[in-house]
């Protein structure tokens, strides 16, 4: 499941050959080597993954509405997280202005199915061309910078877009909002109720882990976390490193934007200030660091719970939620400074587990 | 959706059960089944500290004078009400995300959260889920533009916020000739504006830098606390009355602002939501003196009832229970009240606490309250009630309009020349 994990490639020395000698191999080669490579060992996170999807969904059998659209939050916020991972984890870009696509799905969606009443079905993929395009858009220039100056160029592209967004109002409503019509005639697609957005939050959510997963895996994904260690390194072996970045940030924006599509359409209701709010984007950098980035496993760790906790806190502790929920995430960083994933993997290679040692190796 | 008609019958039954067993338990025969209210307030985020907790005292308040006069009366038992609420952390999403949870525990009567936009984002919840919902505090009027039948507000709508001041400046003396106003871009506050621009042109007044400078130089982002660039659209202009029409921080901003680029208008400032506010004089300090704001509820109504008594009395009442001062009380807490009274006067009248019976009796509502008068029309807006202006005057709230309820003179002009 982790980024490092050349077993399903190295299963198959054909297909080793065939990248090493930087040789196209075919479809049918590539499908029969897959096939061939398939063991117990390397299927079964797949196995897992279709597990726990049959459990949700056996799941939603037992539980009441309210709680579905709880845990539709939940999927979103795994979706959130895979996304940003692929850029901020695995290519190491910490954008912190992933809400953008998360908007732009939102208004995308809205402003088609509600001015020029589009089907939800044809809104959602044209808020995921959206999402690619701006990507490029600004990915282009702006993944030229690095570290702290990506940080604040994203965050800014971020609260840029809202407000034009916000001065669109003969398109967007701007300020005054905007409704997607799910009453009677006037919906051009029927809403879903809550058990359909538990379903489709589900997919999302499955999806991103999927897309996650295969990119781990693929050359693709090697080349994120070449980009990752050392950029001028990857550059020297022959990794166009602007391709990989665009394209890490392009998926990103992508699963994001179907987020926000989804969310858009859930809400009904909804102001530019809801769906570019930066605590998204917050939320998704803190669940990846928490559960633990660069890795497929941690950001669905850490979403789930999070995202669990934060309501757990906000219906039993009134006041004081945020002020424990924020506590809670700065002892978590200290004693995990690595992501609570990573830690449990390293401390169980090397029978390790005392905390106070993490502590000093990462900080001392 | 599978299980719910099981649960609803189930909870029938509980509910059957648990009438009857009062019912026997009881010498008297008058305690009947409890009814749950149940609210999403922000008790944390942008209006935790202020306009979520007013609307919050409102409705314990409410409930608790409610059950200390023996609960809501019918079918001749008393039923005694418990409010139930759960913080949105002032998103409104999580508010509608929790009016989706206490569908699932069967509580259909619902009490709005604080704020146009949260209200907004429940309403079609409500709707869906076949609950009824008083809305205390969110006036835009765009929430009553869908058609939706089970979302009633005993608040007068965001039209009147910025007329009522026009009103309040024209009675004055004297009168302001021209006006500059301010406006946040969020729906509310953006209505309200645009309205009171056409009462303004049709009071004779000049609306300086232009007439629909609301939605572009003047205007402002919701909730910030830099107005600086609708204060250098308007300083040129010397407009005799500069009004806000936004929310508290956007209202604080833009009058420590004025007096640090130099923006004086020559009578005074005037706002909508934020003066009424403890909140407001507090953050101002003397800068607040003189300010005129218009407010949805003012201790000087005629009117009363049976629940809370007179205005007077009610502010006496909530004020020595909350510790506020009667001088600086939270008029939002007034609205949270009459939203739950006339959600139990419905109850009442209905003689059950079906939703669909209580939607019903909400619907043909027509009572005088300590709030004024309560009367929904077909949109479930209440718009048989005025606004109010109060002025703060040595960090009080002055009643300045309408005149039959104003005992002391505005301090007009407010800001000396």
């Amino acid at each position: 499941m982790s980024s490092r994990g050349p077993q399903s490639v190295s299963s198959s020395t054909d297909a080793l050959a065939a990248i090493l000698q930087g040789r196209q191999r075919t479809g049918r080669e590539v499908v029969v080597d897959w096939v061939r490579s398939r063991t117990l060992a390397n299927s079964w996170p797949a196995l897992a993954g279709v597990a726990v999807i049959a459990l949700l969904l056996g799941l939603q059998q037992l539980i009441e509405p309210g709680t579905m659209r709880l845990l539709s939050a939940v999927f979103m916020f795994v979706a959130l997280a895979q996304a940003w991972n692929i850029i901020g984890g695995y290519t190491g870009y910490a954008s912190f202005g992933q809400v953008v696509f998360f908007g732009l799905g939102a208004y995308v969606t809205a402003v088609l199915m509600n001015n020029y009443h589009v089907s939800f079905w044809v809104a959602m993929p044209a808020a995921i061309l959206g999402g690619v395009l701006f990507a490029v858009l600004i990915g282009v220039p702006l993944l030229r910078l690095r570290g702290h100056y990506f940080a604040i160029a994203t965050l800014g592209a971020a609260e840029g877009a809202r407000e034009v967004i916000n001065n669109m109002t003969p398109v967007t409503g701007g300020g005054l909002g905007i409704t997607i019509p799910t009453f009677g005639d006037q919906a051009p697609t029927a809403y879903f109720g809550k058990p359909g957005f538990y379903v489709a939050f589900l997919v999302l959510a499955a999806a991103s882990v999927a897309i996650s997963t295969l990119l781990a895996r693929s050359r693709f994904g090697y080349a994120m976390v070449a980009v990752h260690e050392d950029e001028a390194a990857a550059s020297a072996v022959g990794i166009n490193t602007t391709v990989v970045k665009v394209v890490a940030f392009g998926v990103s924006g992508a699963i994001v934007a179907c987020a926000g599509a989804f969310y858009a359409f859930q809400q009904i209701e909804f102001y530019p200030t809801d769906v570019f709010d930066p605590s998204f984007t917050v939320l998704m950098v803190i669940m990846v660091v928490i559960g633990g980035s660069g890795s497929v496993v941690g950001p669905l760790v850490g979403a789930v719970g999070l995202e669990l906790l934060s309501q757990f806190l906000r219906v039993n502790l009134g006041t004081y939620n945020q002020l424990i929920f924020g506590a809670i995430i700065v002892v978590v960083v200290v004693f995990f400074p690595q992501g609570v994933v990573n830690f449990f993997r390293d401390a169980w290679m090397a029978r390790r587990f005392s905390l106070l040692d993490n502590i000093r190796r990462y900080r001392l | 959706m599978i299980g719910r008609p099981g649960a609803l019958f189930a909870f029938g039954i509980v509910l059957a059960l648990g009438a009857a067993a009062c019912g026997t338990s009881s010498n008297t025969s008058t305690s009947g089944s409890g009814i749950t209210f149940a609210a999403p307030v922000s008790q944390t985020g942008a209006f935790g500290q202020a306009e979520g907790l007013y609307t919050l005292q409102g409705y314990k308040f409410c409930v608790q004078t409610l059950n200390a006069k023996g609960g809501i009366q019918y079918g001749g038992q008393s039923h005694q009400v418990t409010l139930v609420t759960q913080d949105d952390q002032s998103v409104s999403a999580t508010s509608a995300q929790i009016v989706d949870q206490y569908n699932d525990k069967s509580y259909k009567l619902i009490l709005s959260p604080y704020g146009s936009p949260a209200t907004t984002a429940v309403a079609p919840v409500v709707e869906r889920n076949g609950q009824v919902m008083v809305d205390s505090n969110g006036a835009d009027t765009a929430i009553f533009t869908h058609g939706y039948k089970n979302t009633f507000a005993v608040l007068a709508p965001s039209s009147t916020y910025v007329t009522t001041i026009i009103d309040t400046l024209a009675a004055l003396n004297p009168a302001p000739k021209t006006v500059a106003i301010i406006a946040a871009n969020d729906g509310f506050s953006q209505h309200a504006a645009e309205k009171g621009v056409s009462e303004a042109q049709a009071k004779g007044m000049t609306v300086v830098p232009s007439a629909t400078a609301y939605t572009s130089s003047t205007k402002v982002n919701a909730n910030v606390t830099d107005v600086s660039s609708a204060l250098i659209a308007i300083k040129g202009t010397n407009p005799d009355v500069i009004i806000i029409s936004a929310h508290l921080n956007e209202a604080v901003a833009a009058i420590k602002q004025a007096s640090e680029l130099g923006v004086k208008p020559k009578y005074g400032f005037a706002a909508t939501v934020a003066p009424p506010t403890p909140a407001f004089i507090s953050a101002l300090g003397t800068k607040s003196e003189g300010v005129i704001g218009s407010t949805q509820w003012v201790p000087e109504l005629s009117t009363s009832d049976s629940l809370f008594g007179t205005a007077k009395q009610f502010l006496s009442n909530f004020t020595n229970t909350y510790g506020w001062s009667p001088n600086q009380y939270p008029y939002q807490a007034a609205d949270a009240a009459a939203a739950c009274e006339a959600l139990a006067l419905a109850i009442q009248k209905a003689g059950s606490a079906d939703p669909a019976a209580v939607r019903t009796a909400l619907a043909g509502l027509s009572v005088d309250t300590f709030y004024g008068h309560i009367q929904f029309d077909s949109t479930g807006m209440n718009t048989t009630k005025p606004m109010y202006a109060i002025q703060i005057q040595k960090s009080a709230f002055v009643t300045i309009y309408p005149s039959n309820l104003s005992s002391t003179p505005a301090n007009w002009p407010a800001i000396a020349a």
